[in-house]
């Protein structure tokens, strides 16, 4: 797989060498360009409020993107991400009162309403067998109409306290946002530990294959879709916090932007191909992007012509290696 | 495909299949509310589902071509005929043919920049034309301000929105002209598949890339033509919409994209490519804005329309859009079905 095998005698070069040949290389490479951007049109980039500010903004995102690229991983596509967590900050917000208890029960319910929300993809997906281009599309007005139905107009209600707590500290050092980012990270790490991550690997690069060897393959695509409700969640709740309100249409920007910033990250929409942290680095660069967009102060009627460029602009760098790859085959 | 007994085979083949879904849809509607399935009111229902019949016609090209071929852009290529046959008529007949020529070039050459992309630099179909669409909507909107100029002319309202009325004994039937101008196309295009060099290349290509271009199909370049075709049809479509709606907006383009693949995929042509008729996608789209229409005739909110139309996607997806999956080893990836 792409992780880089560490020699105790392999050098600083040596590990610059295994990274080069990485499925993200090219999107870590494109990543310091970004920075050293932004950096230049915004001198205050690396100061400690800069950077909490913008990690509120891109939490949420980071964490679809990682719920896209499992679900990628193993083969499959989810365009219903963007109207799950919509669903989600409706529902959070029409329950949440003022006592602790309640948020914390709120959190817990929303974290098993997201899993359930993949599973039902993950049923449709993995045991029907359908296109999960189509079938996710079809979950995706559902999601949305039950969004709708909760909440027809933005509103609902997020106790100061809470939405607070996301603008705070841990520990006066850590950005809650940040925090909330390590603990899926933390989740992340526990899950490769698990032989569910192979199996992911194995039914995403090769289904028959991994057919043949054992595995049931439906199930680890509906697990796939499972765990990566876990990751949906905690999104759903990074959204509600900043923006404080439910909101029916406040995620749909995120279904393309977590497929876009997968791909940037350099994960095959084929499956099987690419990790996870490319899918952090992905979606880093188009938060980014999206911020040098607002700061070269273009105007807002040309900003998704604007992200669609530089969308174009990144794939067709990611895909100067392949076709290095495939004049060297020829 | 082996040889079944005729009983068997009108419930297999899913063309026959999708046309039986949508007497099914007329007759649930006709008990909700008396007069849906009147033979005007069928004509209207028909006249709204050519465009998307007409993206899914697109759709179906790239689809078939293969490689995981799929066009995503087909919305914005919609709004790019829209504004363009506007500007151009500014409400003059006189303009017409230039119109014609100018949408049918401008949407040919916009899905050659999705082809080239996906043939050459070798980027995913899904992303390079959802990429592609993003910056060709955003062009229209940089160019027209937001403020698209001009109109449909006399003679794009009566194609794009009128029809041929004649009397049949003491009825009145009207005819809408697009459906006229489907029913043309569908044959040019069944034939095309069918019968022509070029149809089973396309067909060639998507079911073995590889062993279409040992036998010496420049299949790179026959893939880029089809994303070609997409948005010149596209583009087509939007022109004659722009004749039913008469007044150019810069929205008419949205929510196209993916209701043209499920079309298609209600109609049974496999995602990954080779295999399907135009027929079927032709059913799909009639299936898809009969469903539409009865969700309006009922008068359900915006979020009860959502949740029973994505159930009802599902139900039909479920029914018949999957391949006999008898075992796990036919579910290969995401666009195989």
């Amino acid at each position: 797989m792409d992780r880089v095998v560490k020699n105790r005698t392999s050098s600083f070069i040596d590990l610059l060498k295994n990274y080069s040949k990485d499925s993200s290389f090219p999107a870590f490479i494109v990543l310091v360009l970004l920075v050293a951007i932004n950096a230049s049109l915004q001198p205050t980039f690396f100061s400690y409020d800069s950077i909490k500010s913008n990690f509120m903004t891109f939490t949420p995102l980071i964490l679809i993107s990682m719920a896209q690229g499992i679900i990628i991983l193993s083969g499959n596509l989810d365009l219903s991400v963007g109207a799950g967590m919509s669903l989600l900050t409706c529902v959070m917000a029409s329950l949440l009162t003022d006592s602790i208890t309640s948020v914390i029960l709120v959190v817990l319910l929303g974290i098993a309403v997201s899993v359930a929300l993949g599973a039902f993809n993950g049923v449709f997906a993995g045991h029907v067998g359908l296109p999960p281009l189509i079938s996710t599309f079809a979950t995706n007005a559902i999601f949305f109409g039950l969004a709708m139905t909760i909440m027809p107009l933005p509103g609902g209600y997020v106790p100061k306290f809470f939405y607070r707590w996301y603008r705070g500290d841990i520990l006066k050092v850590i950005p809650v946002p940040i925090f909330i980012l390590l603990i899926g990270i933390g989740v992340w790490v526990i899950i490769k530990r698990t032989a569910v991550y192979r199996y992911i690997y194995a039914v995403g690069g090769n289904a028959e294959g991994a057919y043949s060897s054992g595995i049931k393959v439906s199930n680890v695509k509906l697990m796939a879709y499972v765990l990566a409700g876990i990751f949906a969640a905690l999104a759903g709740i990074c959204l509600l916090l900043s923006t404080a309100i439910g909101d029916p249409r406040a995620g749909l920007s995120y279904t393309l932007n977590s497929v876009a910033a997968v791909v940037i990250g350099g994960i095959s929409l084929k499956g099987g191909k690419g990790s996870i942290g490319g899918a952090i680095v992905g979606a880093i660069i188009l938060g980014l992007l999206i911020n040098i967009i607002f700061f070269a102060q273009v105007s807002s009627l040309y900003q998704g012509f604007a992200r669609g460029l530089i969308i174009v602009i990144s794939l067709s760098l990611a895909a100067i290696p392949k076709l290095r790859e495939e004049s060297r085959k020829i | 495909m082996n040889a079944k007994s005729g009983f068997k085979k009108i419930f297999t083949d899913k063309v026959i299949v999708s046309f039986i879904i949508v007497v099914v849809l007329f007759i649930i509607g006709e008990i909700a509310v008396p007069g849906f399935a009147a033979f005007n009111h069928i004509m209207t229902v028909l006249q709204t589902s050519f465009f998307l019949g007409m993206l899914s016609l697109g759709q179906t090209v790239v689809v078939i071509s293969g490689k995981e071929g799929i066009d995503l852009s087909v919305g914005p290529m919609l709004t790019v005929g829209v504004i363009t046959s506007s500007a151009i008529l500014m409400g003059k007949d006189s303009n017409f043919a230039l119109a014609l020529v100018v949408v049918l070039a401008l949407g040919f050459t916009l899905g050659l920049v999705n082809g080239a992309g996906i043939s050459f630099l070798g980027i995913a179909p899904l992303i390079m034309t959802l990429a592609w669409g993003i910056v060709v909507e955003g062009s229209l909107l940089f160019i027209t301000n937001g403020f698209p100029p001009g109109k449909a002319s006399p003679l794009l309202e009566l194609l794009g929105g009128g029809s041929l009325k004649f009397n049949l004994g003491s009825y009145l039937v009207e005819i809408p002209w697009v459906i006229i101008i489907w029913i043309v196309i569908t044959l040019i295009v069944l034939y095309v598949f069918k019968r022509t060099t070029l149809g089973r290349i396309f067909y060639g290509i998507g079911t073995n890339d590889r062993a279409a271009n040992l036998l010496g199909i420049r299949t790179k370049q026959f893939r880029m033509l089809s994303y070609g075709f997409s948005g010149m049809f596209s583009a087509f479509s939007g022109m004659l919409l722009l004749g039913y709606v008469t007044n150019p907006n810069l929205n008419l383009g949205i929510n196209y994209g993916l209701p043209s693949i499920a079309a298609i995929v209600i109609g049974g042509i496999s995602l990954a490519g080779g295999a399907g008729s135009y027929l079927g996608a032709v059913a799909g789209a009639i299936i898809l804005s009969t469903l539409a229409s009865i969700l309006v005739t009922f008068q359900f909110g915006e979020s009860g329309r959502q949740i029973i139309f994505g159930f009802v996607l599902l139900i039909l997806l479920v029914l018949y859009a999957r391949k006999n999956l008898s075992r796990d080893t036919k579910q290969i990836n995401y666009f195989k079905s």
